[in-house]
């Protein structure tokens, strides 16, 4: 069970709503201490699924506005993010922030409000593909199920108001076999959310529409019918045995012979997140330390910020279903990339390996030292180059390439290997022959500015 | 940019260089930019601007017909604006505005404006997503189409195949600009956007010339062969645009507004 890091300063959990300058202070730090833990993570995918769940169950901390809602938002994707599914869809349903954002707290008897009951069959559970076949009648039932629910900013929670709540039968279409849910009085009408959860998560659809969801977001936008067959069916049959918990299904897919197919790697364009992310942490950029807290939040707030200038705001999709590259055809996640976007990323990239990203104050830099000295044989520029590549690349390069990187940019046109081999023997040797040490930072400048800046260093 | 702001928005020439380069603003406002392109382009050239507004719209209660008022009222008893204040519109006496539309008003006495009634389709769908795509694409309610209207015009009757064989001696310019740094699926033709997505025309970064190599026929090959194409069109477009940027004068957008029942 997920329980907050240290890092998130105390009181913000039980401090006043306050102004809007306030909220949006807290709202730069909320996203700064989100983008600290994705650097700072384990090797768990549970920050891939963070980020996964939040794109699924979509909110904009631009609508939720209190900062303390945007917080238990991500708190409670974090605690459900590798649990259970089902659990997950209640906790978002009933969420302060979730309920802000899709209206739900406006939702009462007398005036249903639809928006979250469309969106939790649209873009939540069913989806909308060929086989999911809700009614509108289905809509308007389900908003009545969620009739009663409110937000309380004293005590940064939701409840329910039964005298808010429809307590008329609730009819379900066709689709749903007719179902009738029953309308309760008091209390009891928290559980005609319970029951109508358990109307929908029969639908075998649900499972497949997660399932399709995983598999883009993971391996590739494309599920031809073989991999809708073979991969996507049995994977729901796995999500549905163990009743929408999310772990086996995570496991069977990165355990599968299609994940580790060829054919399917090397094909996802990183989204803006993987790219800033993953760059600080395969270079192993420094940040300061979490204590530091003026110098850690501002860095990664930078960071961050480069993200959604790259059209990836944490905590700020587009809209409620997420951002276009997860899913909107026929581009998807080449949607990432456009004529703003890659001289954005292309920019952050020969910044950070040259004179350092400057922003809010702080400076990121990548140090190839660092990065280099951890290979197992860079005095030989010919492995050097290849074990470089199979750090920062998916896919392979041609023997032309690697030539050119070796001879043009680290040799700058040298004939010689050992031009590099020299120079790097004698930093290992005496890193405290400054001409020299400056020389060796140059030419693997040169070379980690040169690989970022082909378009291979964008797939993952 | 919240839509009432920024349909009350004007934008002096000295801002432009903030407002281009605060990619937040996905929509366009009174752009001097846009209107150095109108410049440039020549008297039998057509540039369409399009300003899409994102949201739920009351459009009864911003064109209001004044003809049958008496229904219009009597439908919408609690929120119907009094008769009194609807702003009237010169030239004709069927159709008023909402009274906070006082620069529309203005411009639609000059001539500057013309209201489309009942732009819509049959059989409307709630979904928000599902809609928006509708009017992108141009598709009837139960089709679903991969390309938008805008692109299909420029892709079937204006540049057949592109990208490929962009840009060239006939067509220097990109088919279609967007400010800001996504671009709509309405620009989405069959070789896929035909958009360009612009935040600063005066600070494009000159990337790296690749070295042409044969993409290997995969998934990764195909997304390779994406990402080199926008490397080269990144800096194929960056002097047309420069060129525009440098001719800034003042603005002169003619806006044109739709209204339909579910807008």
């Amino acid at each position: 069970m997920w329980t907050p890091p240290a890092l998130c300063p105390a009181p913000l959990g039980n401090g006043p709503e306050g102004d809007e300058d306030l909220n949006d202070a807290r709202r730069y730090s909320y996203k700064a201490w989100w983008t600290g833990l994705m650097l700072n993570q384990s090797r768990s995918i549970h920050e891939k699924m963070v980020l996964f769940w939040h794109n699924h169950f979509a909110t904009e901390t631009q609508t939720i506005q209190d900062a303390r809602f945007m917080y238990g938002y991500n708190a409670m994707l974090r605690t459900h993010a590798l649990g259970n599914f089902k659990a997950l869809t209640k906790a978002v349903t009933i969420d302060p922030g979730m309920l802000v954002y899709l209206n739900g707290y406006l939702n009462e008897a007398e005036s249903a409000d639809e928006n979250y009951a469309r969106e939790l069959l649209e873009l939540f559970t069913c989806g909308k593909g060929p086989d999911s076949q809700y009614q509108e009648e289905d809509v308007r039932a389900a908003a009545h199920v969620l009739t009663g629910y409110k937000v309380d900013k004293i005590n940064i929670t939701s409840y329910f108001d039964p005298t808010k709540h429809d307590v008329q039968n609730k009819q379900f279409s066709s689709w749903f076999s007719n179902k009738v849910i029953t309308g309760k009085t008091g209390m009891m009408g928290t559980t005609e959310l319970d029951d109508m959860l358990n109307i929908i998560f029969v639908q075998q659809e649900v499972a497949k529409f997660i399932c399709r969801k995983l598999y883009q977001f993971f391996i590739y936008y494309e599920i031809d019918s073989a991999a809708e067959a073979e991969v996507i069916t049995p994977l729901a049959d796995i999500f549905r045995a163990a009743n929408y918990d999310i772990r086996p299904v995570l496991a069977a897919l990165f355990k599968s012979e299609h994940f580790y197919d060829p054919a399917n790697m090397s094909c996802l364009i990183k989204s803006p997140v993987d790219y800033t992310v993953g760059m600080c942490r395969e270079f192993g950029v420094s940040f300061a330390p979490a204590s530091d807290y003026n110098n850690a939040y501002a860095q990664w707030r930078s960071l961050q910020a480069a993200a959604g200038n790259q059209q990836q705001n944490i905590g700020d999709p587009p809209g409620v279903s997420g951002w276009d590259a997860y899913y909107l055809a026929p581009q998807f996640h080449e949607l990432w990339i456009n004529t703003d976007t890659l001289p954005k990323r292309n920019y952050l990239a020969d910044q950070m390996i040259t004179t350092g990203y400057v922003s809010m104050g702080q400076t990121l830099k990548i140090d190839p030292l660092v990065f280099t000295k951890q290979l197992p044989d860079p005095s030989n520029p010919v492995l050097l180059i290849d074990d470089a590549l199979a750090i920062l690349y998916r896919m392979d390069l041609s023997g032309a390439m690697k030539a050119y990187l070796k001879n043009d940019i680290l040799l700058k046109g040298q004939q010689q290997d050992y031009y590099w081999t020299q120079v790097w023997n004698i930093y290992v040797s005496d890193p405290g022959d400054a001409m020299n040490t400056a020389l060796v930072v140059e030419m693997l400048k040169a070379l980690y500015k040169t690989i970022m800046n082909l378009s291979e260093y964008h797939l993952a | 940019m919240k839509r009432r702001d920024f349909l009350r928005y004007t934008a002096p020439a000295t801002i432009l260089p903030t407002f281009i380069n605060g990619f937040s603003i996905k929509a366009f406002a009174a752009s001097p930019f846009l209107a150095a392109l109108e410049n440039t382009a020549l008297d039998n050239d057509h540039v369409l601007v399009m300003i899409q507004l994102n949201g739920g719209n009351d459009g009864l209660n911003m064109v209001i017909p004044l003809d049958q008022y008496g229904k219009y009222a009597a439908a919408r008893s609690n929120i119907a604006i009094p008769e009194g204040r609807v702003l009237r519109l010169a030239g004709q006496t069927k159709t008023g505005i909402h009274p906070s539309m006082t620069g529309i008003k203005q411009l639609y006495d000059e001539g500057h404006v013309s209201i489309i009634q009942s732009v819509g389709y049959p059989s409307p769908n709630f979904s928000h997503f599902r809609a928006t795509d509708i009017w992108l694409t141009g598709s009837d309610a139960n089709q679903v189409l991969e390309t938008g209207w805008g692109g299909r015009f420029l892709d079937a009757t204006e540049y057949p195949g592109y990208p490929v064989g962009y840009p060239n001696a006939e067509m220097s310019d990109p088919p279609a600009i967007q400010i800001g740094s996504i671009v709509s699926p309405a620009f989405v033709g069959h070789g896929g956007s035909m958009g360009m997505a612009v935040t600063s025309p005066t600070d494009f970064y000159n990337l790296l010339e690749n070295i042409e190599e044969n993409t290997p026929n995969t998934r990764a090959g195909k997304e390779l062969k994406y990402i080199r194409q926008i490397q080269k069109q990144t800096n194929r477009y960056a002097d047309v645009i420069k060129a525009a940027a440098a001719k800034v004068t003042s603005q002169g957008l003619i806006p044109l507004i739709t209204t339909s029942p579910h807008s």
